[in-house]
């Protein structure tokens, strides 16, 4: 079976049961136009996300794994309404968010946040950690009073291990992992149902991702948060996720129980991935 | 600034480019730029608190003979010597100031709002509209600027309300490429994207996340806008199209002047003078705030 030619699997019918869907995606697309130059020449079609379907539940953490330009970042922006899908459907909650108008897309943002991968520029390094962490809050109306609103900020920065002091301070006084705390405290400070975790942790070091990671961990219980983890580092995947879904040339070619993909990968391009862990392969050929 | 407060063990992942460097100290931003800015800052000071105060501090009335002699040269009585209708060069040269000042302010705040909306929107919107304001913005561009304000001028009526009008537009182009320049570089970064996840409308990105890292590249802009606006003014009040005769203007001054310039070229040599330094220090200054906020000129126009 050739990679390119693979079927789409259904998600598996045993993970559902008993559980509720939370976001549901359902076989979305987003091409983009490529123009050989400005004028004439064949307009191309770059078709980066080519029919996904994956299903998140409630409380459950989602893994997306696949190499770099294989669709991954352009299914979370798709998937988030931040750059705009060509066509399909995007179900949160059962509200269809590609039918939604700009308010009531804004309003539901509030339900539906994201990590990004770059901890320095996700920030807008002239305004404190406050007012970073605190501009949802006024965004969304939540708190009404100022003091409200900091007792709240105060809170969500204890809780990712920052302190409440540090809201004065500025993005460029924290180390990476410190900063990706900040975002991480500013996608949880409207308490989302669902956080997109866009590669959280790859721009940091490893002895700081762990820390990160164990976060996430904690703050899922805490917030009771269903994360959509995307990765393409299979070790952190693996450790973390309850499912994983892997993405390869826009597509899904498959998806599952973490421990039965990893373990006996159905398809020929998981096996390449898993070939390509560090320390894998010396362990699988004596 | 507090960078040693660092406590936490986690640390900074080496080697990641960060977008911006931190702020520097102050003393050190004013030791890199040397003193060419800081003149240019004092020149400019000098001659806004000269034109604030002209009316009480001018020692003779400007406008009406207050001397025996034409054409005197400088002395204890008329510093700068009177001109050909016996008038004190010096007091009409700090009541011309004034317009000077007066039409550099007007046009850069003109410029600055009208075309800082403008680029703000056009980058931010893209599309159609940004469209649509390129081409305004290529129309304008395709008449040189003198004539361009002589045609305004010469439509709009002389005085000093129309002279701003017609620098203004005169202006306009480049301010609206620089703003829509920058605005379109800071759209892309991430922490708008992150803004419009959070759920922020078009007017709080705009606003909060685009406009105060815009606002430096067109406080550089304004700045040289100033000098060219206090230029066009003296230029065109020089063709007998601006402000017009009696009330004192450099521009028109070195033009009534130039009859008689043989005569006592010195009526003719201190505006001259005057607008040189200020338009020296203008410029020094607005170098000097590039060099501040658009180090590497990305945004030159």
């Amino acid at each position: 079976m050739t990679i390119e030619n693979a079927p789409v699997p259904a998600p598996l019918a045993a993970a559902a049961n008993g559980r509720v869907p939370l976001l549901e995606v359902r076989d979305l697309h987003k091409h983009y136009r490529v123009h050989a130059s400005r004028w004439g020449g064949r307009a191309e079609t770059l078709r980066a996300v080519d029919g996904v379907s994956l299903t998140l539940y409630r409380g459950e953490t989602l893994g997306l794994v696949g190499e770099s330009g294989c669709g991954k970042s352009s299914l979370a922006n798709a998937l988030l309404m931040l750059d705009p899908p060509t066509s399909g459907q995007v179900v949160f909650a059962g509200q269809d968010l590609t039918r939604m108008n700009a308010r009531e897309m804004r309003r539901t943002r509030r339900r539906l946040q994201v990590v990004f991968q770059d901890p320095y520029s996700s920030l807008n390094n002239r305004m404190t950690v406050g007012q970073i962490v605190g501009e949802p809050l006024v965004v969304h109306r939540i708190g009404a009073t100022a003091t409200e609103r900091r007792d709240r900020v105060a809170q969500v920065l204890d809780s990712v291990g920052l302190s409440a002091r540090d809201a004065r301070r500025y993005p460029h006084e924290f180390s990476g992992g410190q900063r990706q705390r900040i975002g991480i405290a500013r996608a949880l400070v409207t308490r989302p149902e669902v956080v997109v975790c866009d590669e959280p942790v790859s721009a940091l070091d490893v002895s700081v991702q762990a820390q990160v990671l164990n976060l996430l961990q904690d703050l899922q219980e805490e917030y009771e948060l269903s994360y959509l983890f995307i990765s393409h580092d299979l070790s952190l995947v693996a450790q973390l996720v309850d499912r994983v879904a892997v993405m390869y040339r826009g597509t899904i070619v498959e998806q599952g129980d973490v421990r039965a993909v990893f373990t006996e990968p159905a398809h020929e391009y998981t096996r390449k991935l898993l070939a390509a862990v560090p320390g894998r392969r010396s362990r699988d050929r004596p | 600034m507090r960078t040693s407060e660092l406590t936490d063990p986690t640390s900074t992942a080496e080697g990641l480019p960060e977008e911006e460097a931190p702020p520097r100290r102050r003393a050190a931003v004013l030791r890199e730029l040397g003193w060419m800015p800081l003149a240019g800052f004092a020149v400019v000071a000098f001659v806004i608190v000269v034109a604030a105060l002209a009316p009480w501090i001018m020692p003779h009335d400007p406008l009406v003979s207050t001397s025996t002699q034409r054409f005197a040269g400088p002395s204890a009585a008329h510093w700068f010597g009177t001109d050909g209708y016996s008038r004190d060069v010096f007091s009409r040269m700090l009541l011309g100031s004034r317009v000077s000042i007066f039409v550099g302010f007007v046009v850069t705040a003109t410029v600055l709002l009208v075309g800082g909306v403008l680029g703000l929107v056009a980058g931010y919107a893209g599309g159609l509209v940004d469209s649509i304001v390129g081409r305004i913005v290529d129309v304008l561009l395709a008449v040189p600027g003198i004539l361009l304000a002589i045609a305004i001028v010469a439509f709009l009526g002389p005085g000093i309300q129309n002279v701003c009008i017609a620098i203004s537009i005169h202006q306009l182009p480049a301010m609206v490429r620089v703003v829509r320049g920058a605005t379109l570089s800071v759209r892309k970064r991430p922490f708008v994207r992150a803004g419009r996840a959070v759920g922020m409308g078009h007017t709080r990105l705009l606003l909060r996340h685009i406009g105060p890292f815009v606002l430096g590249v067109a406080m550089v802009q304004a700045t040289l806008g100033f000098a060219d606006a206090v230029l066009y003014e003296a230029a065109l009040s020089y063709l007998g199209i601006g402000v017009q005769l009696p009330e004192p203007t450099w521009g028109n001054m070195i033009s009534e002047a130039q009859s008689f310039l043989t005569r006592q070229p010195l009526n003719a040599i201190f505006p001259g003078l005057g607008l040189t330094l200020l338009l020296l220090g203008v410029n020094f200054l607005g170098d000097g705030l590039r060099d501040v906020f658009d180090p590497e000129g990305r945004y030159r126009s």
